[in-house]
């Protein structure tokens, strides 16, 4: 078998992007009505949407916290996701691994002392599934939990960075990361540049730690621009809505 | 950080089969760009477009742009008629590596149609050529760029797309250039412009075949056009094959005698995944071109072997191939016979092969081949090939190849000549491959064309085979002639460390023309010693990515065979400007040690570019006239001697203290290097490189000059610059390891040993060590069983090799021969690429000032893991290379010197050792040649074959066999004869004394062999002293008759030239060729001294200082 060339001595990626680049990133919010709020996000391949309920009575009397908030994630991937229909149960390993690192990034962004005896449901679906999952759930997330007007310090924004050949590779899609790609998801807040999170579960040699570090966290300043415009955008649509 | 350049996105969807053999449907993105540079100097947009780029890339490729002084650009294409052909990319390949073809434009949509089909060699090669910057050649990503991209319509098959995007990226190109833009192509002979909207620039863009294309601009070029001849003419007859086999709806020709049809690719893939078939490289050993093994892997932890050709199927020495076991009855055991009619091969894969004997091995046949491993093969027309016809057949010189069948117009012209060939194919109707006459080296048997034979062979490139470089690179050297000899410019003085007060001087042979390495040592105020190891400073004058360090790059290393040598860097800087000679000023990179006077600890390291002058270029015996005591040595005045003497006295102790120290640490480090210094420096032959290299110059010097032990100051600098450089570039530090051996590579060593009653423990380097040094001690009356064994543990042990430390984990670094943790190649830049890397490394690490502006300037490659790798992988290559192409050298010469012995019909009657039995005769090393050869006990077809004389004891008797008698062979250590007319077996034991008599067998495709019949056993102890003929005194006496010769053969030259009209004989050889290679010849004959010319023969051959070595001691 060919091992594909992913990126070639003149520094372009097999997708036609060069090392330090992401990919396109479009989002949306208030997707719902239903929900408190959700957004919806592609970056490049990977979809993802997000609805945020709350906060609301807490489910379960014996959960509840009487000083916070308590936060409850959910993340599922769609059987369609993947080029090989797979069902995967929500309760799979992965799945409450991926959960578990969702709510921890985000439990002391929010401000959940100021919401004590309640609970905030942070429900997260992939649809379509091309690499950067992680960081794709956190940015949806971050977006949905703004709609919803959830008391938070900051955005946290996320995004990955690996490295092939030696080289830092900033949001690695699907065909570089199944080529055993190191890959380190980094968030941030990006107003303090505060680190919120750092995954990484591929073996990375320490001299390289630090830039590819530096490229993630780079790059989630770039996602906060993409992010922030879009709220921003509808913001002003609200307001204009609640003027007329 | 750059905000996003790319305009549109757009998906790319495929299907793909899965190892479950499902198919799915991948979709990709593809980002359409706007920022793909052209690639041209002669970018019309301001700022050039790569210009721009460079703010964006890491990278950026500032040297071998598309020229602006080329008249048009090529831009290749590689659709065909056939899959598997592959177009120009695939046939003309050949064509496209030849280095006048300049501006060559490789198209993304080939680089991915390559990559899909797994011609990842060839990619690999079109690389070569985009990566070498006189070529001018540059990738151009037509795929992802905006204006250039085609997506693939409705009905459109892939091939048709892939034309269309060909012809509108050379639309563009001509757009953007105004430049005639070729396009290279077999099949398609119109653009196709329906999305062209202007069509003002039609008359740009041309499209050619390669015969037209060769035609119209490269007319006056004969080896292009009979390149391309020849090529056109194979392609055609793989088309007219083709059109047979179509219509008449079947094979038209039989295959024949069991050759099959390769199973289609996806099978093999599948079969491989699931380990029903197995791959590997094909090797056969030499001689035996019908039998093959490929390694099994680890599931079966035995190698595969191939048996007969109808299994082998097609398949060549080194080509990638599948697989199929056979059945298990069919498994068979290797034959551990020695091959008739074939050279030594690499000792180090025999060893391996010929470890499990006896054990049944499993046995399979070739289904598939996943990639061809063709190279140019030097061949012979077979000698009674009748002169008319076409097609003919050639033999090639390395016997593990076929018989490859050529289509020449005129036989005679090539008849009796060593000729160039390439394979092109290999249909199952044919016996043999079919290749292409490529061009002739000249007459059979000629010293010229033997030895141009064997760089061929090795892969040694034309340019540095013809001695030259091209004028361009001659331009950056530095001038240095009688007239104006070279200074230090003022400004270096003043920003290098001036050492010229202190004394330098260097040891060397005599003669010596390039001495890169100079020593000085010195008391400090404070009671502390300054060593000082001073090295030539190539780097300084060798800039990267000029054209020198290029051409020298590719060369590798300077080649030393056994009568010349081909020099890596241009002899202004090897033999001038670099060498440190006496009493001129001199540019160099040293190691200054701060040492404690009474332990000798090393309390600090300096390392950086200096200025010096050396006192005096010494040679060894005037350095140990010094060391002796005597106040004046030959050939130095009085002052002179007095000036060096305590330098050179205390140098000796330092020294030695030192070495003496480290072994006391227990480390047993240099111990452990001599040890493995002295197995190499005893058998020339031995085909491991392994620590070859680094004792190439300190064997010479410790042994000749053991008292003084140079090379510990070499080894020092060398593991503390390797540290240095490792420290400063963790992941990209060029070092030298040598990995531990495993224990079945001892088996054969063990084995023999015991036979002998010794002990071998081989758990680590210490041990081995002691148990060889305990050897050489209880076979005191008996050198050369210690000799051969201490070979037999070189041969059994792994080779060295460069590596960039980024590839491997940091316990891999260790050099096993030499016990050090870290070590570099430092000390030699003048011949060898490593030392220049290093070199550069080394001046990064500590921010020299020329070395951070020329990286300033131009960027380097020398701190990036992955080209220090290529680097490191192409430079081991070549030094194994340049290796064997000595060993055959050697063979070349001792074969003349058995010719000149024995054409008068004297026997040429030598004593020697059995070194290896095998199944059917015995190897016999003869010391006093530095030989090693066959003797067979049984005839071709089994038949024992044991000469009369061993019972007779007489040596005329030697073509007389014994009759009626038994041979009982028990592998690696007896081997006994009984016959009924002898009194009791005859019994040959490893190691036993035997007399043999040398012969050649003649032969016309190969180099003459030399073989050897026995004449007796000496069962009476040899006299301790064999009197030693020095490998110089071999040279000497066949050069003496060589330089009988030398008349005729310039004359012999100039009919060549003369001839080439006359004849109507096509020789590829230039004016410039033939000019160097009659000075070269001239040189030759002009050395009345012999001294000079042995000088060279000296650095090639280890065996040589051994033998002084001895002479002098006994």
């Amino acid at each position: 078998m060919s091992r594909l060339e992913l990126l070639t001595p003149e520094g372009l990626r097999i997708d036609g992007r060069r090392a330090n680049e992401l990919r396109r990133i479009t989002a949306k919010t208030s997707v719902f009505s239903q929900a408190d709020g959700s957004a919806y996000i592609e970056q490049g391949n990977t979809k993802c949407l997000a609805a945020v309920y709350g906060p609301r009575e807490a489910r379960y009397r014996q959960q509840l916290q009487s000083d916070r908030a308590l936060l409850n994630v959910e993340f599922n991937v769609a059987p369609f996701s993947t080029s090989e229909r797979k069902k995967r149960s929500k309760n799979d390993k992965r799945s409450l691994e991926m959960a578990t690192f969702i709510r921890q990034t985000f439990e002391p962004v929010i401000l959940t002392k100021q919401l004590p005896k309640s609970q905030i449901d942070i429900y997260l679906q992939i649809f379509q599934h091309d690499g950067g999952v992680l960081q794709c759930c956190i940015n949806a997330a971050t977006m949905a939990l703004i709609d919803a007007g959830i008391p938070m310090i900051d955005y946290v924004c996320a995004c990955s960075a690996g490295c092939i050949d030696k080289v830092p590779v900033l949001d690695l899609n699907n065909l570089e990361e199944s080529s055993d790609t190191p890959e380190l998801t980094v968030a941030i807040l990006p107003r303090t540049g505060k680190v919120n999170l750092v995954e990484m579960e591929s073996r990375l040699h320490i001299e390289k730690l630090e830039s590819v570090t530096e490229l993630a966290s780079q790059g989630c300043m770039q996602v906060h621009k993409v992010l922030d415009s879009v709220i921003r955008e509808n913001t002003e649509y609200l307001r204009d809505r609640l003027n007329t | 950080m750059p905000d996003l350049v790319y305009y549109d996105k757009t998906e790319r969807s495929f299907f793909r089969k899965t190892r479950s053999n499902a198919i799915v449907k991948l979709v990709r993105e593809q980002y359409l760009r706007g920022d793909i540079p052209c690639m041209s100097e002669q970018c019309p947009s301001i700022p050039p477009c790569q210009r721009v780029l460079d703010i964006n890339t890491n990278n950026p490729k500032h040297e071998g742009l598309l020229s602006a002084h080329a008249d048009h650009y090529v831009i290749p294409d590689m659709s065909a008629r056939d899959k598997t052909l592959g177009g120009i990319i695939m046939r003309y390949l050949e064509i496209l590596e030849q280095e006048e073809l300049t501006g060559i434009i490789l198209s993304q949509t080939i680089i991915t149609s390559l990559q899909q089909h797994d011609k990842l060699r060839t990619y690999r090669k079109l690389r070569q050529i985009i990566n070498d910057t006189r070529r001018n050649s540059v990738v151009f990503y037509n795929e992802v760029f905006a204006d250039t991209r085609v997506p693939r319509l409705a009905g459109e098959t892939a091939s048709e797309r892939d034309w269309r995007a060909l012809c509108r990226m050379a639309n563009w190109y001509s757009h953007h250039l105004g430049k005639p833009i070729v396009l290279l192509s077999e099949v398609n002979s119109t653009l196709n412009n329906n999305n062209n909207d202007d069509d003002d620039n039609q008359g740009l863009v041309t499209v050619r075949t390669m015969k037209q294309y060769i035609d119209q601009y490269w007319g006056q070029h004969t080896l292009l056009q009979n390149l391309a001849q020849v090529l056109a003419e194979a392609v055609l007859e793989d088309d007219l094959e083709r059109i047979r086999v179509t219509s008449s709806g079947k094979k038209s020709e039989p295959a024949v005698s069991g050759y099959t049809e390769y199973k289609p690719m996806e099978e093999l893939e599948a079969g491989i995944k699931s380990s029903r078939y197995f791959s590997g490289t094909l090797r056969c050993r030499s001689g035996t071109r019908d039998t093959g093994y490929v390694n099994g892997g680890q599931k079966l932890e035995k190698d595969i072997l191939i048996i007969g050709s109808e299994n082998i199927n097609r398949a060549v020495h080194g080509d990638m191939v599948v697989v199929e076991l056979l059945s298990e009855n069919n498994w068979t055991t290797t034959s551990s016979k020695i091959a008739y009619g074939g050279s030594t091969e690499d000792e180090y894969e025999e060893t391996r092969l010929t470890r499990n004997i006896n054990t049944t091995h499993p046995t399979g046949r070739v289904i598939g081949i996943l990639n061809r491993n063709w190279r140019s093969y030097v061949a012979t027309i077979q000698e009674d090939t009748p002169s008319n016809g076409l097609f003919h057949l050639a033999i090639p010189l390395d016997s593990v190849i076929p018989k490859i069948r050529l289509r020449h117009h005129d036989v005679k012209l090539i008849q009796n000549q060593r000729i160039v060939v390439r394979i092109d194919s290999w249909p199952t109707s044919s016996q043999y491959p079919n290749g292409h006459y490529v061009r002739s080296l000249g007459p059979i048997h000629q010293l010229d064309t033997e030895i141009s034979a064997i760089l061929v062979e090795h892969g040694i490139s034309v340019s540095q085979a013809s001695q030259g470089f091209s004028e361009a690179s001659l331009k950056e050297m530095p001038e240095d002639t009688v007239a104006t000899p070279w200074k230090p410019e003022p400004n270096e003085i003043a920003r290098r460390k001036d050492l010229r007060s202190l004394t330098v001087f260097s040891i060397d042979p005599p003669n010596c023309q390039d001495i890169d390495d100079a020593l000085s040592i010195r008391d400090l105020d404070d009671g502390r010693i300054e060593l000082g190891v001073h090295i030539a400073d190539v780097s300084y004058f060798v800039k990267e990515n000029s054209l020198t360090d290029l051409e020298a790059r590719s060369r590798g290393t300077t080649v030393y065979l056994a009568d010349r040598r081909f020099d890596m860097l241009p002899s202004v800087l090897s033999e001038k400007v670099c060498s440190l000679r006496g009493d001129v000023d001199r540019y160099a990179v040293s190691v200054l040690w701060t040492l404690d006077s009474k332990t000798l600890q090393v309390l600090d390291t300096w390392f950086g570019r200096t200025l010096i002058r050396s006192s005096c270029e010494m040679e060894y015996e005037q350095a140990q006239q010094l060391l002796d005591g005597e106040s004046v040595a030959t050939n130095l005045s009085t002052s002179l001697s007095k000036k060096l003497k305590p330098s050179v006295v205390k140098l000796a102790t330092v020294l030695r203290a030192m070495r003496r120290q480290r072994l006391a640490k227990g480390a047993l480090e240099l111990e452990s290097s001599n040890e493995v210094k002295f197995k190499i420096g005893d058998n020339h032959s031995v085909t491991d490189i392994n620590i070859l290299f680094l004792l190439f110059l300190y064997t010479n010097l410790t042994i000749l000059f053991q008292n003084f032990n140079e090379s510990e100051a070499m080894i020092m600098a060398n593991s503390y610059v390797g540290k240095r450089i490792y420290d400063g570039f963790k992941d990209a530090a060029i070092l030298r390891r040598h990995p531990p051996p495993n224990a079945g590579q001892f088996e054969m060593l063990v084995k023999a040993a015991e036979s002998k009653g010794f002990p071998v423990d081989f758990s680590s380097n210490r041990a081995l060590a002691i148990s060889l040094e305990r050897i050489v001690k209880n076979s005191a009356g008996d050198p050369e069983i210690a000799r051969l064994m201490k070979t037999m543990a070189t041969v059994a042990m792994n080779e060295a090799g460069y590596i960039s430390s980024g590839h491997y984990v940091v316990d891999e670094y260790f050099h096993y021969g030499l016990a050090l943790e870290f070590y570099t190649h430092f000390t030699s830049p003048i011949r060898r690429y490593a030392d220049i890397v290093a070199h550069r490394q080394l001046l990064m690490c500590v921010e020299d000032e020329v070395a951070i502006l020329d990286r300033q300037k131009k960027g380097t490659s020398m701190t990036q893991d992955s080209k220090v790798n290529d680097i490191c992988d192409h430079l081991n290559l070549k030094s194994r290379e340049s290796k064997f192409a000595q060993r055959d050298s050697t063979e070349l010469f001792q074969s003349l010197y058995v010719l000149q012995h024995t054409t008068n019909g004297n026997p040429l009657i030598e004593s020697g050792v059995i070194a290896e039995i095998r199944s059917n005769g015995f190897y016999v090393f003869i010391p006093r040649l530095g030989l090693k050869g066959p003797v067979f006990l049984m005839d071709k077809h089994g038949q024992p074959a044991v000469p009369l004389s061993l019972q007779s004891g007489n040596s005329d008797h030697d073509e007389e066999y014994l009759s009626n008698c038994t041979i009982d062979v028990s592998i690696p250590t007896n081997i006994s004869v009984q016959a009924a007319t002898l009194p009791h077996p005859i019994q040959f034991n490893l190691f036993d004394h035997v007399r043999v008599s040398l012969k050649l067998r003649k032969s016309h495709a190969h180099r003459h062999m030399v073989y050897m019949t026995l004449i007796d056993l000496e069962h009476t102890k040899v006299e301790k002293s064999i009197p030693i003929m020095s490998k110089d005194i071999l040279m000497k006496t066949v050069m003496e008759s060589f330089n009988n010769d030398d008349k005729e053969e310039i004359e012999d030259i100039d009919d060549i030239e003369t001839g080439r009209e006359v004849g109507g004989e096509k020789i590829a050889m230039s004016k410039q060729e033939i000019e160097t290679r009659r000075q070269l010849k001239k040189s030759t004959k002009q050395q009345g001294n012999m001294y000079d010319f042995l000088e060279q023969f000296r650095k090639m051959s280890i065996a040589a200082c051994s033998y002084v070595d001895n002479t002098t001691t006994n």
